[in-house]
């Protein structure tokens, strides 16, 4: 699935990414992503600090959804746009929203 | 001179510490065991600063006005003030910044203010296990407002800044890590005990060059790195 296709099932669009995404992940602890994330995966998290964007860039994480209506701050979306790492966000929690594209196939 | 220190210690006002942790025991422990400098840090309040200050010091102790506070990004951060006066003034601020709900003793643990023969006179009813709505960079804000230090707690940990961040964000500036294990970093490092029982009071846990036991004395010690694990 195209990482800006993502927005078809129902997350805000707000930085465009590139390439395919085959994988999920729900977490909030940094750490724990970088040691155990994909490559070529859609991240669903509450954690909006800035070093998510690096999280994903040095993991192979392609597009970051933001769960339960929280909001990127300026630094994160600044970042991802010069990283290419796509940004949604949702006012669903991450089980929900991740429930989304498990059922499109993502696993 | 070279000091002993303990620089993250916890009293009976910390939800999670243990009721035993009142100033006599500490004062005796501390002495026992010669600690000569410790920092009063409970979460997310000053509360119990100045009696643990007045106690612990009749026993030779000096304490260091600090607190643990919790951001958004549920990262710990230890903030040393210079004063009581300015501790206490900075915990009020804290205290707005907490969620509304109130304390449940019995699921979240007893938060407890006591006076110089370790009575206890009431309870916090802020819920101080919680995240405030800070994020890093407010509360680096604020505690520069308040001329204090920033000093990310136990960063390999548990609500250490690597493990909710995965690694230490480059900005705000910050003026000293403590470390639970063998971590690098171009800043001073700090080792401590972090102690919520009186078991785990054992002795030293820094060694510090410092003239006095004063607030200045240990940034300046912080500045250039005079301070050295045990």
């Amino acid at each position: 699935m195209n990482v800006n296709d993502l927005g078809k099932f129902g997350f805000q669009a707000m930085v465009n990414g590139k390439g395919e995404v085959k994988h999920g992940y729900t977490c909030d602890l940094l750490s724990e992503v970088m040691a155990n994330a994909a490559i070529d995966t859609v991240w669903f998290t509450v954690q909006s600090h800035v070093n998510i964007v690096a999280v994903a860039a040095i993991t192979g994480i392609r597009a970051i959804v933001l769960c339960n209506g929280h909001e990127f701050n300026e630094d994160t979306l600044k970042k991802a746009k010069e990283e290419g790492i796509a940004l949604f966000t949702t006012s669903l929690n991450a089980f929900e929203a991740g429930g989304r594209l498990y059922n499109a196939g993502l696993k | 001179m070279i000091f002993t220190g303990d620089f993250h210690v916890h009293t009976c006002l910390s939800p999670c510490a243990d009721l035993t942790m009142v100033p006599n025991a500490l004062a005796m422990r501390f002495e026992k065991t010669r600690v000569e400098w410790v920092a009063i840090t409970d979460h997310n309040s000053c509360g119990n600063v100045e009696v643990f200050d007045k106690v612990m010091r009749d026993h030779g102790i000096r304490v260091l006005p600090g607190i643990e506070v919790q951001t958004v990004e549920e990262v710990h951060v230890l903030v040393y003030l210079r004063s009581i006066g300015t501790a206490e003034k900075f915990s009020e601020e804290i205290r707005m910044h907490l969620p509304k709900a109130e304390n449940d003793p019995e699921r979240f643990g007893y938060q407890l203010f006591v006076d110089e023969n370790d009575n206890f006179l009431g309870m916090e009813d802020a819920m101080l296990s919680a995240s405030t709505n800070l994020t890093l960079e407010e509360l680096w804000l604020m505690v520069k407002r308040y001329e204090g230090l920033f000093v990310y707690a136990h960063v390999d940990r548990k609500f250490g800044v690597m493990k909710q961040l995965g690694f230490i964000p480059t900005f705000p500036a910050f003026d000293a890590i403590e470390s639970v294990g063998n971590v690098y970093a171009d800043c001073a490092i700090l080792k401590s005990s972090d102690a919520h029982f009186l078991s785990q009071i054992e002795g030293p846990k820094v060694k510090i060059k410092a003239n006095s036991r004063t607030f200045d004395e240990f940034k300046n010690a912080l500045i250039r790195r005079e301070v050295w694990a045990v």
